[in-house]
């Protein structure tokens, strides 16, 4: 019991401790991020939260352009991933392991690979530098994991639950409202975590599809932010970018944790 | 007539599950449909209600073909082996869902959920959820959902299976009377003959997808069309004594006595019921049953004997019945 508890510590460490040092470099002078172990007068400050916050456009603007695109990429991926992965639960035996078998491959494809022949087509349709345009290629990219998952969660409910309904007079769509939608929850608020967090993160489609300092992303922005200067790097602006960054999914991870774990954990333990 | 099956056959692949099967139930009349698993009976259930579509023949309910009706148009009314409460929606509003659903307004919804829990005895239950909820009591739930569907036949498909012995006794009386109550063709699906025997009006043995026998408890077991229905209607098993110039013949337990002349015999076990004993014996017949009076007092070896006239004759090739 001991021993189990140490190596838990030593993961939480492990995962945690880069980013308590960014919240610590985020508060810190740059001198004292250079001389983190000798004594300093005046080693804390808020310099650089102000210095990001008060730029133009201010950093909250760049949350702000995230969290449209990813709440629009994960509306749009749930929206046709939940029927895609009914439909698919209901197929044949047959039918369904293959298209599985290709959504497998679809979702391992590493999508930097197609950033070039995406960035041509965004050009010929003209819909660079449009925020929502980013939400096609990212629910599209989401698409294949998103119905697998829940393609799963469908899948373990008991038919029967299903044939009840049906005997009761309720239609497809009455079923969906009323009986699948609320039981595979759990599984839609997990998937829609990881589309979202997947958007969150994106860099590469963002940096290329938009320029408009003011329409980029928050990945974008940190990016420039770290470049920012020829001469040196912004160690302490850049951290105050990360963690103001992170802050939202924390909540969301904190606020939604119950029915992550039993999204991720459904059909593992029959009830 | 309220419910009609004409030639249902159905088959799964290349397998035929059910052939050509004919059955008739009267409003009100529980049939209960018999056999051993894998026989077609859940099957039969599952056409009816119209969740598989028989590959041919046709389903009639009050006389009106239903054979390509959807099963969300048919109104059966069901209990599934599993109850298939939804987990996630309280006592009441698994209830009142299909209510609803109907457009039924939500006073009335109110009405009748609060009637049929009382009827249920489960009024304090309502707020609950179904994983809350003991065996017995679900289920009730799925019970009276089913007689909340107001429908034009019930169909329970193993409903007491889940339940352990002594509590499926208790309710065996409470859901004949609920069914009763319905007015409807109630449909039984059971793997138990002596639950079959409880609470049928009819029982219709199946086996292998073709339909047996069909009749009262007291035909098949006093006339067994068939050395299958002999054996697998009563406990304990009816005596297939060995093949004689193509005849067998089968005796009930029962019907065999311990007497000063007769066939030599060797007591190799004995059960005492309180009810009855049973002997199982040795003798030049081969192992066979006896079923006599508690108080009997039964030596080690003896002399047995049954009157011919209780035997029950069938064909050694056909495995039916001959007029005896």
């Amino acid at each position: 019991m001991r021993k189990q508890n140490n190596l838990i510590c030593l993961l939480v460490l492990w995962s945690l401790l880069p980013f308590c040092w960014q919240i610590y470099t985020s508060f810190s002078t740059p001198e004292s991020i250079l001389n983190p172990f000798t004594y300093q007068e005046n080693r804390w400050t808020l310099q650089n939260y102000i210095q990001i916050l008060s730029a133009n456009p201010p950093f909250w603007r760049y949350l702000y352009n995230s969290l449209l695109v990813g709440l629009t990429s994960t509306a749009i991926t749930i929206l046709i991933a939940t029927p895609a992965a009914y439909s698919l639960s209901k197929a044949k035996q047959h039918l369904s392991n293959t298209l599985k078998l290709l959504l497998l491959a679809a979702a391992l494809f590493p999508y930097v690979l197609l950033f070039l022949s995406l960035l041509e087509i965004a050009r010929a349709i003209g819909i660079a530098n449009n925020l929502f345009a980013l939400s096609i290629p990212y629910s599209a990219l989401s698409m294949p994991l998103a119905v697998l998952l829940l393609n799963s969660a469908f899948s373990d409910l008991p038919n029967e639950l299903e044939e009840a309904a049906i005997v009761e007079g309720l239609g497809l769509f009455q079923r969906i409202r009323w009986i699948l939608i609320p039981l595979i929850a759990p599984a839609i608020a997990s998937t829609s975590i990881i589309v979202f967090l997947f958007s969150w993160n994106e860099y590469p489609i963002a940096l290329t599809w938009i320029s408009d300092s003011k329409l980029i992303t928050l990945t974008v922005a940190i990016a420039r932010i770290a470049g920012s200067s020829v001469y040196s790097v912004p160690y302490g602006a850049y951290a105050a970018a990360t963690v103001l960054g992170a802050i939202p999914l924390i909540l969301i991870v904190l606020l939604f944790q119950k029915q992550i774990v039993s999204g991720l954990t459904q059909g593992a333990i029959k009830g | 007539m309220s419910l009609k099956l004409r030639n249902i056959s159905w088959k799964i692949d290349k397998q035929w599950i059910i052939r050509d099967l004919n059955i008739d139930v009267k409003d009100g009349e529980c049939l209960a449909i018999l056999g051993p698993s894998g026989c077609g009976k859940s099957s039969t259930l599952r056409i009816i209600a119209g969740l598989e579509k028989a590959n041919e023949g046709h389903v009639y309910i009050d006389n009106i073909d239903v054979t390509n009706t959807s099963p969300v148009d048919r109104k059966v009314g069901m209990v599934f082996q599993s109850y298939a409460l939804f987990p996630h929606l309280s006592i009441a509003a698994n209830l009142s869902l299909g209510l609803k659903i109907r457009g039924i307004s939500r006073k009335e919804q109110e009405k009748r959920v609060s009637s049929i829990l009382s009827i249920m005895q489960l009024d304090q239950y309502s707020d609950r959820l179904p994983s809350e909820l003991s065996g017995g009591q679900r289920q009730r739930v799925a019970l009276a959902r089913a007689l909340l569907r107001e429908p034009s036949i019930y169909l329970l498909d193993e409903p007491m299976s889940n339940l352990d012995a002594q509590l499926r006794e208790e309710l065996r009386p409470e859901l004949r009377r609920l069914v009763i109550y319905g007015e409807k063709p109630v449909l039984y699906v059971t793997h138990d003959q002596q639950e079959a025997m409880a609470m049928a009006d009819r029982i219709a043995v199946l086996k292998n997808g073709n339909l047996e026998q069909i009749g009262t408890p007291e035909q098949l077991y006093k006339f067994p069309t068939s050395i299958f229905v002999a054996s697998f209607i009563g406990r304990p098993q009816i005596n297939i004594l060995p093949v004689k110039k193509g005849l067998i013949k089968a005796i009930r337990p029962e019907h065999i006595q311990p007497k000063d002349e007769g066939i030599p015999a060797k007591v190799i076990h004995r059960e005492w019921l309180g009810l009855n004993q049973i002997i199982l014996l040795e003798s030049s017949f081969g192992t066979l049953r006896m079923s006599c009076d508690p108080s009997v007092e039964i030596p080690s070896t003896l002399n047995i004997y049954w009157d011919a006239k209780n035997e029950h004759h069938f064909d050694a090739q056909t495995k039916k019945r001959i007029k005896n």
